[in-house]
C-alpha cells in the first residue's frame, strides 16, 4: 500500500528526532554496562523493551556490536524510526537528559504560593492541560513522564506550517516536584519561554510563574534550596542535614584524589584551633554536602572600603561583581573556613546563602550609612 | 564618572613612555655597565620589571633600559591582524642565522617539513590528501625599532587536493617580532633577536613549527608563563587606562583557590572607572613613574574592600589571569589585546619580560 505523504514526513521527522537524540549522547552513555547485563543507558528504554520487560537481541547486538558512534547511532535509527513515536523518542531524550546530568536549571515560583497538590494529576491529564494551555500559542509536542520522584515534562516548541523540522534546540524540558511551589526549566528562547510560563501558570491554576534568581545543574539541591527559602533558623537546620532526599550523586568530587597522608613523624600544634573551628563550621552548616551550586554571584553597589577608602570620594560606588565557581560553592565557603582562608564567622550573606534560595545577590550599603558617610 | 585626579591622556602618554627611575624607597639607581654580583642581578631585574612597558626615552644612556620601542603603524591594520583575537605566547632564544631576505626560502622548507609530516601521520586528523603552504612576509606596518626592522609574519593554510575549488583555510598564524634586519646590531653578527613570539591556530602545526624553527635556527622556543606578581603589575599598570570611543570592558582578576573543595575559581570584575579612580588615588599624579610601593598598596586596597564584605582572604588564592580595558592575559600565556592604540604598549612589556631572562652578556650586546 502506497504511503501518504504525511506519514513519509512523518517517518523522516521521526528519523531526524531519533538522529539528533541519539548523537548528543556520548558513546560511553550509549554503551555502557556490557552485553550480559545490558546496563546502558539504552536498556532502559521503554521502547526496546519487551512486554517481558526484557531487552530487545537484535538492539542489543547493534548496540554492543557496533564499533562507532556513527555507526551505531544509524544502525539503531534505521531499527527503530520506522515505528517509534515522537513519545518514545521523548522518553528517551529525558532518560539521556537526567543520565547526563548537565543541564543548566533555572527555577520558577508559582505566585500565590499555589502549592502542586500531593495527588498531582496523571501523567495524561497534565499532558492534556499543557497541551490546551500551548494550543494557541506555539505548535507543540508534549510528553509528561514521572519518574524518580519528580514529574518531567518534554516540550518541542516548533514552528509548524512547512513541515515539523526537529531541532534540540526547540526542545525544553520542565520539573516540578510535589508538595512545592516550584517548577524547574531549561534556558530556552524568550519566545518559548513566555509561551511556556504562561502554560505552566494555566496547567498548574495560578495567576503567575515568577523566575527565581537561582539556577544551577544539579535539579535536586536546587529543589532543597527553593524549599529552604525563609525558613527558620532551626528548621532549615534540619533540613539542611537531615532531608530526607536521595543523595545528588558525586559529580566531581569522588574524582578527587584523596586527602595527603602526614608524615607519622609531623606534629599538628594547632590542632586545637582546627578542632574548634571544624566544630564551629559544622554547627553552622552541618555534617553532610550542601547543595551543588555550580556559581553564586555577588553584585557590589557599595562604598570602597580598602586602604584609599579615604583619599576615594566617599560618596561614590565602588562598583564590581564578584563570582564564585566549583563543584560545589557551598561546601567550599564551608571549606575556606575551615582550611584558614576566611574568617570565621562569615557575614550572613554567605553563611546563610543556603537559605536565600538565589545565586545572585546584589549587596548596597544601607541608606543612612550611605547618607551619613 | 571621573575624579578629578583623572589623568589626561597626554600625562597617561608620558606616565607609559618614561622609564621607571625610582625604585622600592625612591632611590634614584642608574646602571653603567655589568654588575656582576647576583645581587645585583637581582635587583637589575626587579628594576626593569618596574619598568613595566616603558621604554627608552630617546638619548637614555641606561643600556638595562635600551629595549626599543616598538613602532605601529595604520590601525586598521593592527585591527584586523591582532586586536580582539587570542594568542599564545611564546618566547624564543635569538636566531642563528637568519635573514630577512630569505623569507622565500624559508616559506619552502617548512612547506616541505609539513608536507613530510602529513605523509608520516604525525599531523593528527589530515590525511595525504591534505596540502599545506606555509609562508613567511614581512609583517607591515609594525616595525620594531627606529631602523625600521620589521616584524615577520608566517601564515600555514591548508586545503584538500581532491576539492579544486577548496579555499585553502589558515590553520596556523605566526607572528615573530624582534630584530630582523642583517645589521651589525644583531649579536655577534650571527644571531638575531626576536624573542616575542605569538602563534593563533591548531597545536599541532604549531607544535611542527616551532620544531622546525628550533632546528633550523639552533633557538629554543617555550611556552611564556607569567607569575602572580607580572599580572598583578600589568593590571595595576593598565587598569587606569580608557580607550576612547568604546565603552571600556571591566577590570578583571581571576584568582584560583589553591587545595579546597568546592570553589575552584574567584573572579573579581570591576566596573572600570571606578578601578580608574582607585589608581588614581593610589598613584602620584605629579610623578612621571609609578612604584612597586603603589601596585602594593593598589592589591592591598582591593583585598581589603573584599574582605570588609566576604571575610575571605584574597592573598591566600592564586591570581591566575587578568583582564584590563585593553588587554587580556592569562599566566598560561594567552593574550588577547583590545586597544589598537595599546599594542605597542603591551608588546614591549613582553618583550622586556622575555629579554630580562636572556643571560647578561647577551642583554648587554642588546
Amino acid at each position: 500500500m502506497p504511503r501518504r505523504r504525511s506519514d513519509v514526513a512523518d517517518a523522516a521527522m521521526r528519523e531526524r528526532c531519533l538522529s539528533v537524540v541519539l548523537g548528543r549522547m556520548t558513546m560511553k552513555a550509549l554503551t555502557a554496562g556490557n552485553d550480559e547485563d545490558a546496563s546502558s543507558l539504552l536498556s532502559r528504554w521503554s521502547y526496546l523493551r519487551d512486554e517481558n520487560e526484557s531487552f530487545d537481541p537484535h538492539a542489543r547486538s547493534i548496540i554492543y556490536g557496533s564499533t562507532t558512534k556513527r555507526e551505531l547511532v544509524s544502525r539503531l535509527v534505521e531499527y527503530c524510526a520506522e515505528n517509534a513515536t515522537v513519545a518514545d523518542v521523548a522518553q528517551l531524550d529525558l532518560l539521556a537528559v537526567r543520565a547526563a546530568g548537565n543541564a543548566t536549571w533555572q527555577a520558577y515560583e508559582l505566585a500565590d504560593e499555589v502549592a502542586i497538590e500531593g495527588a498531582l494529576p496523571s501523567d495524561q491529564q497534565l499532558r492534556k492541560r499543557l497541551q490546551r494551555a500551548l494550543a494557541p500559542l506555539v505548535e507543540h509536542d508534549v510528553y509528561v513522564e514521572t519518574r524518580a520522584g519528580a514529574t518531567w515534562m518534554w516540550l518541542w516548541m516548533h514552528g509548524g506550517g512547512g513541515g515539523r523540522v526537529f531541532r534540540a534546540s526547540d526542545v525544553v524540558y520542565a520539573a516540578c516536584v510535589p508538595h512545592t511551589a516550584h517548577v524547574f526549566t531549561t534556558r530556552t528562547s524568550p519566545m518559548r519561554r513566555r509561551a511556556l510560563t504562561h502554560a505552566l501558570a494555566v496547567t498548574f491554576g495560578c495567576c503567575e510563574v515568577r523566575e527565581m534568581p537561582l539556577r544551577g545543574r544539579c535539579l535536586r539541591s536546587l529543589a532543597r534550596l527553593a524549599l529552604q527559602r525563609n525558613a527558620l533558623p532551626g528548621l532549615s537546620h534540619q533540613l539542611h542535614n537531615e532531608l530526607d532526599l536521595p543523595a545528588a550523586p558525586p559529580r566531581g568530587r569522588a574524582k578527587r584524589a584523596a586527602p595527603p597522608r602526614l608524615d607519622g613523624r609531623a606534629v599538628r600544634e594547632d590542632e586545637g584551633e582546627r578542632a574548634a573551628k571544624r566544630q564551629r563550621v559544622d554547627a553552622a552548616y552541618g555534617t553532610k554536602p550542601q547543595p551543588t551550586l555550580e556559581q553564586v554571584q555577588y553584585r557590589l553597589k557599595t562604598r570602597f572600603r580598602g586602604l584609599q577608602a579615604a583619599e576615594m570620594d566617599s560618596g561614590q560606588l565602588f562598583r564590581c561583581r564578584v563570582t564564585f565557581t566549583g563543584s560545589s560553592v557551598l561546601d567550599g565557603f564551608r571549606n575556606l573556613v575551615s582550611a584558614g582562608m576566611a574568617t570565621w564567622p562569615l557575614p550572613p550573606h554567605v553563611s546563610n546563602l543556603h537559605r536565600m534560595a538565589r545565586n545572585l545577590i546584589v549587596l548596597e550599603d544601607r541608606r543612612d550609612a550611605h547618607t551619613s558617610g | 564618572m571621573e575624579s578629578d585626579t583623572t589623568l589626561t591622556s597626554a600625562e597617561t602618554e608620558q606616565w607609559l613612555t618614561t622609564p621607571l627611575t625610582q625604585i622600592n624607597d625612591g632611590q634614584a639607581t642608574a646602571t653603567s655597565g655589568v654588575l656582576a654580583s647576583r645581587r645585583s642581578a637581582a635587583l637589575r631585574r626587579q628594576k626593569s620589571r618596574l619598568i613595566g612597558t616603558a621604554s627608552t626615552k630617546i638619548g637614555a644612556s641606561r643600556r638595562r633600559t635600551r629595549t626599543p620601542r616598538i613602532q605601529t603603524e595604520p590601525e586598521t591594520l593592527l585591527a584586523a591582524e591582532l586586536v580582539n583575537k587570542t594568542w599564545s605566547i611564546y618566547k624564543a632564544s635569538p636566531l642563528y642565522s637568519f635573514s630577512i631576505n630569505l623569507l622565500k626560502n624559508y616559506s619552502k622548507s617548512l612547506t616541505v617539513e609539513l608536507e613530510a609530516a602529513i605523509k608520516k601521520g604525525v599531523a593528527v586528523g589530515l590525511d595525504s590528501e591534505t596540502t599545506c603552504k606555509a609562508t613567511f612576509s614581512v609583517f607591515e606596518g609594525f616595525a620594531y625599532d627606529q631602523d625600521g626592522a620589521q616584524s615577520v609574519k608566517l601564515s600555514v593554510s591548508a586545503k584538500r587536493k581532491q576539492i579544486s575549488d577548496n579555499e585553502p583555510s589558515e590553520v596556523l598564524t605566526l607572528l615573530l617580532t624582534g630584530r630582523m634586519n642583517d645589521a651589525s646590531k644583531s649579536i655577534s653578527g650571527s644571531f638575531t633577536c626576536c624573542p616575542v613570539m605569538l602563534t593563533r591556530g591548531q597545536v599541532m602545526f604549531t607544535d611542527i613549527v616551532m620544531a622546525w624553527m628550533q632546528n633550523q635556527f639552533d633557538c629554543s622556543i617555550y611556552r611564556m608563563s607569567f607569575s602572580q606578581y607580572h599580572l598583578a603589575w600589568m593590571v595595576a599598570m593598565w587598569a587606569g587606562i580608557l580607550p576612547e570611543n568604546t565603552s571600556p570592558k571591566s577590570v578583571m582578576l581571576v584568582y584560583s583557590v589553591p587545595e579546597t573543595e568546592g570553589v575552584d575559581t574567584l573572579t573579581l570584575s570591576i566596573n572600570p572607572h571606578d578601578c580608574k579612580r582607585l589608581w588614581v588615588s593610589v598613584h602620584n599624579a605629579d610623578s612621571s613613574s609609578f612604584l612597586e610601593s603603589e601596585v602594593h598598596t593598589f592589591h592591598k586596597s582591593l583585598e581589603l574592600h573584599f574582605y570588609q564584605h566576604f571575610k575571605i582572604h584574597l592573598s591566600c588564592m592564586q591570581l591566575s589571569s587578568i583582564g584590563t580595558p585593553i588587554v587580556f592575559v592569562s599566566s598560561e600565556g594567552k593574550m588577547k589585546m583590545y586597544s589598537v592604540e595599546h599594542v605597542d604598549s603591551v608588546l614591549q612589556l613582553l618583550v622586556d619580560l622575555i629579554v630580562e631572562e636572556y643571560p647578561d652578556r647577551l642583554q648587554e650586546s642588546l
